[in-house]
């Protein structure tokens, strides 16, 4: 048995279900369950995304067979604005995690995250930068965030930098014309994992916007809809 | 070109039935050629009518042969209620079971960003439109209790909360005749947060 998430479901033939799986031992994979439709079980399990669960599988094609799933905690519920930030880490760790690659630290920040989201004790803008940061981190691409990569100078709060992608932050003067122009402050801040004033908030989210779309390709983020309504970002 | 046979491009095309495979549609084909001929023609028939002329309904989005379907033509309907469904299936599935006289707008399904599929897709700019043209004061939200569903439900809340009309949403719970020790502990869980008092 292996700790699992249910990333997504979609409906397979007349009663199974694909579910994709983000597992601790083999990332992320998809598992057919049969029957899994079907209202005719009684007890019948409800596969629902943002549950914790120990699974078995078995197979060697690319659609593995579900052999037993067991729910091990309460589901976490996501209402409204969590349920779209739901959405959303679901949708990166699907667009930018490799099939069968086991990445147990992002795993235990999926975790902690979901967790995060369905307590809601912190801000959810705040819940997703260091989701993203931890899955860059998991990913290798890594940030620098503490100094400078061409001086290799400490990072000055009030200093203004320009983040060059796989790179680091290079520091520049407020005039020249930049990319991405961050304030010191915000890496620290996104260091810290503790946003000290809504400006860095702000920044933190342009920075990783810019960063996570050069992973992402040309097709947008399909989730960032949903929050267009109301402009809550990400 | 096609080599196969009339018989087995029958047996073929009739599998693109939910829950028929290979066994089934030769014994469709069979019936059908050798004890029920004239009841093939009227399907053929049918089913050819029914594929040209059914379309989208104007306003609700359901399915029908004229530009506006039966129920929202019908006067006697209260205009002021509007039911939102994910499929046509779902219009037909309240209908009989309910005493629900309002109007309905089906969507085309569900937001489900990992399919790719957003608000637009799903028909949710025509219900904004429909809302800020049409004088209805409470909407009725029944998308299915999937996270899809909640995430569609939000949506719309968010969307209709500014037009003030009265944003309700279908309960849901243990079904009628379970019993308690059977049923999901997130069903469970919801029923009994959602508990009310008109039983």
């Amino acid at each position: 048995m292996t700790a699992a998430y249910i990333i997504h479901r979609r409906a397979y033939s007349n009663s199974s279900l694909i579910l994709e799986l983000f597992s601790e031992s083999h990332g992320r994979l998809p598992v057919m369950a049969r029957g899994g439709r079907s209202a005719t079980t009684r007890g019948r399990q409800s596969w629902l995304p943002f549950q914790f669960c120990q699974v078995q599988w078995s197979g060697r094609g690319e659609i593995k067979s579900l052999r037993s799933w067991e729910t091990v905690a309460e589901p976490c519920v996501l209402k409204a604005d969590a349920l779209y930030c739901g959405f959303y880490i679901n949708e990166l760790i699907q667009r930018l995690t490799a099939r069968e690659q086991a990445q147990p630290e992002l795993f235990q920040a999926y975790a902690r995250t979901v967790m995060q989201l369905a307590h809601k004790n912190i801000e959810l803008q705040c819940i997703l930068r260091i989701f993203e940061k931890q899955l860059l981190q998991c990913l290798g691409y890594g940030l620098l965030l503490t100094h400078a990569a061409d001086s290799q100078q400490p990072l000055e709060a009030h200093a203004s930098y320009d983040y060059q992608p796989e790179l680091g932050p290079i520091a520049c003067d407020a005039t020249q014309s930049v990319v991405m122009r961050v304030q010191g402050q915000t890496l620290l801040d996104l260091h810290s994992e503790q946003f000290s004033n809504a400006e860095s908030m702000r920044e933190a989210r342009q920075l990783m916007r810019f960063l996570l779309s050069s992973y992402l390709g040309s097709r947008p983020l399909k989730s960032r809809e949903l929050f267009m309504q109301k402009s809550l970002g990400e | 070109m096609n080599n196969q046979s009339l018989l087995q491009q029958l047996i073929e095309a009739l599998r693109c039935l939910p829950g028929v495979g290979p066994k089934s549609s030769q014994r469709m084909a069979f019936h059908l050629l050798e004890r029920d001929r004239s009841g093939a023609n009227r399907l053929a028939q049918v089913l050819a009518e029914a594929m040209r002329d059914i379309g989208h309904c104007e306003r609700c989005n359901t399915l029908t042969e004229h530009p506006v379907c039966r129920l929202c033509s019908n006067q006697q309907r209260d205009a002021s209620q509007l039911c939102i469904v994910e499929s046509p299936s779902d219009v037909v599935a309240i209908e009989q079971a309910t005493h629900y006289s309002g109007l309905y707008f089906v969507l085309g399904g569900h937001l489900s960003p990992l399919d790719g599929i957003g608000p637009d897709e799903i028909g949710l700019d025509k219900l904004a439109q429909r809302l800020q043209t049409e004088s209805i004061t409470e909407i009725i939200i029944a998308t299915n209790p999937t996270i899809e569903g909640e995430a569609t439900a939000h949506y719309i809340r968010e969307m209709a909360q500014t037009q003030g009309v009265t944003i309700t949403r279908i309960a849901h719970g243990v079904p009628l005749g379970g019993e308690l020790e059977f049923v999901d502990g997130g069903t469970l869980s919801h029923a009994f947060s959602g508990r009310g008092e008109n039983w």
